[in-house]
């Protein structure tokens, strides 16, 4: 693989997304239908935005690459506030296709691996060297990784704080639910990858 | 580890970790308590064993790391011949700690982490390279990875062959945060062993190719 030197992105354009996160997370915490879960499930987005911070100089992203983690940001803000049991859209899917639970939370995890997916390619690209298969393997274990972690996260949750833990967790009566989460991440990073190989196979020849 | 280079091998010592291994495996096999079981967990060893050998000249790795992933897989062996509820080591230790269920499969669940993510270390540096905490954060992000896969096969093989062994073969003993748990108790044991490993390397009394 030839080194590629990413195009760099101009300040001015993180600076507007780092306003439209602010406005985002804003917007999802005005009248949210349960404010001690929602600061729960924005303790992630916080390690989030430290990490894109932080890492803006050292493994800039593409655009591509910032724009794919905010639509992510916007999924799961809207999770954040209505709480992921009760978000309407996950209720109208119930209505329209006679499922038992909302399935929103579900969407989202797949959502995660089908968008976070290419951003981690782009940011550890520079950590693999000379190496095509290792990193998309890497690529897909810290997806699962992130999954395992954010399920042990809202299991201990339900330990220290029973009332919101039960919200948090979404288990929403699915014995399987932290499998199936998981299964649904793994889903989309390895959607997401089969398309980067694609795109690359296709620049190369 | 710069491409490709691994401490040097006693002659003797993979061969004979073979043999070992291939004599405690067939121990195993002899009168399990549910062949179903002892067949749906060998898959897993089966997996191992064909990828350390098909990675044994593209990636190979210290005599260290093969021990430890023989460790691990007779640890599992002794989960597959008993089934991991019925594991007699796990019944021993349950009063020690007030354990409610056996034990055991948690124990090598936290083996899976803290043994494999040598191998892991080991393999990953061929290829990866960056700051130190992430040099040594990344062979547990493989290890829980992996972890996660597990529990999504266990549950799904659970659905499939529900009838008949796959409840023993999945192992809840009615935690519902069993897989949680499995996984972080891997995450845990990778945990641990990197960061002694990583605190070894700074004091010196490790020379790990890092």
């Amino acid at each position: 693989m030839a080194s590629v030197t990413p195009v760099p992105v101009p300040r001015r354009f993180l600076k507007g997304l780092a306003l439209f996160w602010l406005l985002v997370i804003a917007a999802s915490f005005l009248h949210a239908a349960n404010p001690v879960v929602w600061i729960l499930e924005n303790l992630p987005t916080i390690i989030a935005c430290l990490w894109l911070w932080i890492t803006s100089k050292s493994r800039p992203l593409s655009r591509t690459g910032y724009l794919l983690c905010t639509a992510f940001l916007v999924l799961h803000e809207i999770g954040a506030h209505y709480t992921y049991g009760r978000v309407p859209a996950g209720a109208w899917m119930a209505l329209q296709f006679h499922f038992t639970r909302n399935y929103y939370d579900r969407c989202v995890h797949f959502a995660f691996g089908l968008l976070i997916s290419y951003p981690l390619w782009e940011s550890f690209r520079r950590n693999m060297r000379n190496s095509v298969l290792p990193l998309y393997l890497l690529v897909l274990a810290i997806v699962m990784w992130f999954g395992a972690l954010y399920e042990i996260a809202e299991a201990l949750a339900l330990m220290l704080a029973p009332d919101a833990g039960a919200v948090f967790l979404a288990q929403q009566g699915d014995p399987f639910d932290s499998q199936n989460d998981m299964a649904c991440a793994m889903l989309g990073s390895l959607i997401a990858l089969s398309f980067i190989a694609l795109a690359r196979m296709r620049r190369q020849t | 580890m710069r491409n490709g280079e691994t401490s040097p091998s006693h002659p003797w010592f993979r061969p004979g970790l073979a043999i070992l291994f291939a004599v405690c495996w067939i121990l195993s096999a002899i009168h399990p308590v549910d062949m179903g079981v002892w067949l749906l967990e060998n898959v897993l060893t089966l997996q191992a064993v064909l990828w350390v050998w098909f990675t044994r000249r593209l990636l190979p790795l210290s005599d260290l790391s093969y021990f430890l992933i023989a460790a691990f897989l007779l640890m599992h062996e002794v989960g597959a011949h008993y089934t991991y509820e019925l594991v007699p080591i796990g019944f021993w230790i349950k009063p020690w700690f007030g354990l409610v269920r056996n034990d055991w499969d948690r124990i090598v669940h936290f083996a899976f982490g803290f043994l494999l993510v040598v191998p892991c270390y080991e393999s990953l540096r061929r290829f990866f390279n960056g700051p130190p905490w992430l040099v040594w954060l990344a062979p547990s992000i493989l290890i829980a990875g992996m972890s996660a896969f597990y529990e999504i096969a266990e549950a799904y093989a659970n659905l499939v062959l529900a009838p008949y062994t796959a409840a023993a073969y999945l192992s809840l003993q009615g935690d519902p945060f069993d897989s949680q748990n499995d996984m972080a108790m891997a995450v845990a044991g990778s945990m641990l062993a990197m960061t002694i490993a990583a605190l070894a390397q700074r004091r010196g009394t490790l020379s790990w190719q890092a």
